[in-house]
Order: C-alpha cells, then structure tokens, then sequence
C-alpha cells in the first residue's frame, strides 16, 4: 500500500494545489527518517482551500479532534485544526492542518501557492529550509533530524541551519565568514569543539524554550473553547456539523488572533 | 554484513515501491503505541489535559 499521507496529499491537490505536506511525512518524502504517524498539512489561507479540505476529510469520514475550526479566521491567527479517521484497514490516520506554521515568514508561505510551484511537481512538499524552520520545535528528538535535512542544503545554507558540530567545523572556514551564528563564530574565533558542541546546545536550548513559551500561550487561550468543544461532543458528529458548532464555539470562546512577536525569523507565532 | 537498526534504514537507495512498503510496514507497528502517543505532535498544536466537561477550571484536579 502507499503513504497514504502522500495519496491525501495528492487527493487535497485534485482541483489545484492548496496544501503542501510538512513535518513528518515531508522527511519521509525526502528519505530520511520514517518517524511520524500523522499527516501535517501547510494548507492556503482561503475558505476555497478550507472547504476542500473539509470535503476530502468528509469523504474518508474523518472527525474533529479538540482543536479550532478549519477556518480562516482562526487559521491565520496560528491555530491549527486536527482530524481522525481510520484507512481501510482499520489504522488511524490523523490529519493536521495550518496556514501559519510557527517560525516561517510571510515570505516563505507566499513561496509555497505560487502558479509555477503547481506545475511538474508530482508531490507537494515543503522545501527543505522551511522543513527545518518548522522542525525547530520544543523536542528534542527533532534537532537531529534537521541535521540530515540541512546536509541536503548547498552548504552555505547548512552552515546556518545544521545542527551537527563536525559539518559546522568543516564549512565554517569556506562559508561561515558571515555567519552570526554563535557556533560559527566559535570555530572561526578558535575555539576547541567542545566549545562549538556548548554554543549548539545553547542555540537549541533556546529554540525549544521558544516553542514552548509559544505552545503554552495557545494552550492557555484555547482552554474555554475546548471545554466546550468537549461538552458538545464535537468529535461524535459527521464533520459538517461538527465544523459548524465548531465555528460557533470559536465564535464565542476562541481569540481569532494570538500571533506573538518572537525571535528570529519573519512572522513566527 | 551491514547490521542496521531501524533508524538507519537506507531510505535513500529504495525504490519507491520499496520506500511504500517499509512505511507500511512502519505504519502498522506504530498502530501498537496509538494509546500511549503523546497528545502533542511536532510544531502545531494539539491540546492536552483538557479539563472535563462543565468543571470549572479553579476545580480542576492538577495532581
């Protein structure tokens, strides 16, 4: 049988491209790890792309999980809406869909709907770089991963973006001379690996307290609804009509917008 | 002999139909641990420790 992640992926660009697949499934595609059981989606800020993609959900018989409505009112304010349902062989399939993933900027997602991006590509995939943006969560296990997925970078996109020492001490010399990152700055000033290896630790350290302070702004603020959500039973109903409570609920109990300012790159939650 | 664990699986030389067959395959061991995952997943949000229906939240039990 196939991916089915990569057969949604397919099924959600049937009538145009309006959901790229991210996170897990994206470092399948690129070969690298077969390390996560659930489908992540950056979907088009549209109600088009929404009611597609509820549509497709809807014909695998898929319901909500506790999370915000597939709305654009809510989605661009950085929530994310999740989905379950079971393949034909009885596995579970859950379906995660976002139009403002943490950490990338308005730049980056204005890349992934262009009109040329839709031609040729058999599978709509995030970029590699974007990947790593978006992998710079608050687990551990996925530091290593985005240091398979910076080698596949030219290196002077790696040496900003990698998180194994060694390939940091073997480019800093050729492409790292205007790095700001500290670990560069570390073999370029000298310092022993040690040092290089501490400055890596730190850096993540840093991201993951980030992401977490992000999470847990989220969760706070999504708590009223989804008590609500909850007590409705949402996640009984047929997906029309659990996406019309839904909205409801948002409407009264979900802040649309808790973007917050953070360090780094572009827009980020 | 080349002894690899799971996490060094060559993925890059498979075929794509190969590539299929041990994500299947993956896919069905993982079905094992559906119970146990842990309710967040990767970079989006996914909530947890939802209190119950109609508790009040200064009710909650954190213990």
């Amino acid at each position: 049988m196939h991916n089915l992640y990569f057969e949604l992926t397919q099924e959600l660009n049937a009538e145009g491209v309006i959901a790229v697949l991210a996170s897990g499934q994206a470092v399948v595609y690129y070969r690298l790890s077969i390390m996560s059981k659930d489908g992540d989606w950056i979907l088009q800020e549209t109600p088009e792309a929404c009611r597609r993609a509820l549509a497709v959900l809807e014909r695998h018989g898929a319901r909500y999980r506790p999370s915000p409505p597939l709305d654009v009112r809510w989605l661009r304010g950085g929530w994310s809406s999740h989905f379950e349902f079971a393949d034909p062989e009885g596995r579970r399939i859950r379906c995660d869909f976002v139009t403002r993933p943490p950490r990338l900027s308005p730049e980056d997602l204005s890349k992934l709907f262009v009109p040329e991006r839709e031609m040729g590509e058999a599978l709509k995939v995030v970029d590699i770089e974007p990947l790593i943006r978006m992998k710079q969560t608050q687990r551990a296990k996925d530091y290593p991963v985005i240091g398979e997925l910076a080698r596949l970078l030219p290196p002077e996109q790696e040496i900003e973006l990698t998180t194994d020492p060694d390939r940091i001490i073997a480019l800093a010399s050729d492409y790292g001379q205007g790095s700001r990152r500290s670990p560069v700055r570390a073999v370029l000033a000298g310092s022993s690996r040690e040092a290089v290896v501490v400055e890596l630790a730190r850096e993540s350290d840093r991201l993951q307290q980030q992401d977490r302070a992000r999470l847990e702004a989220y969760r706070v603020a999504a708590e009223p609804y989804l008590r609500e959500f909850q007590a409705a039973n949402l996640g009984l109903l047929p997906l029309p009509e659990a996406h019309r409570h839904a909205c409801e609920l948002a409407e009264r109990w979900l802040p649309r917008n808790l973007l917050i300012p953070e360090d780094g790159n572009g827009a980020a939650q | 002999m080349e002894l690899l664990s799971e996490d060094d699986l060559n993925l890059k030389d498979m075929t794509p139909e190969e590539l299929d067959k041990a994500w299947d395959l993956w896919f069905d061991l993982a079905q094992t641990t559906n119970d146990s995952d842990p309710p967040y997943t990767h970079g989006v949000l996914v909530l947890c420790d939802v209190p119950p229906p109609g508790k009040n939240p200064d009710e909650r039990d954190d213990t």
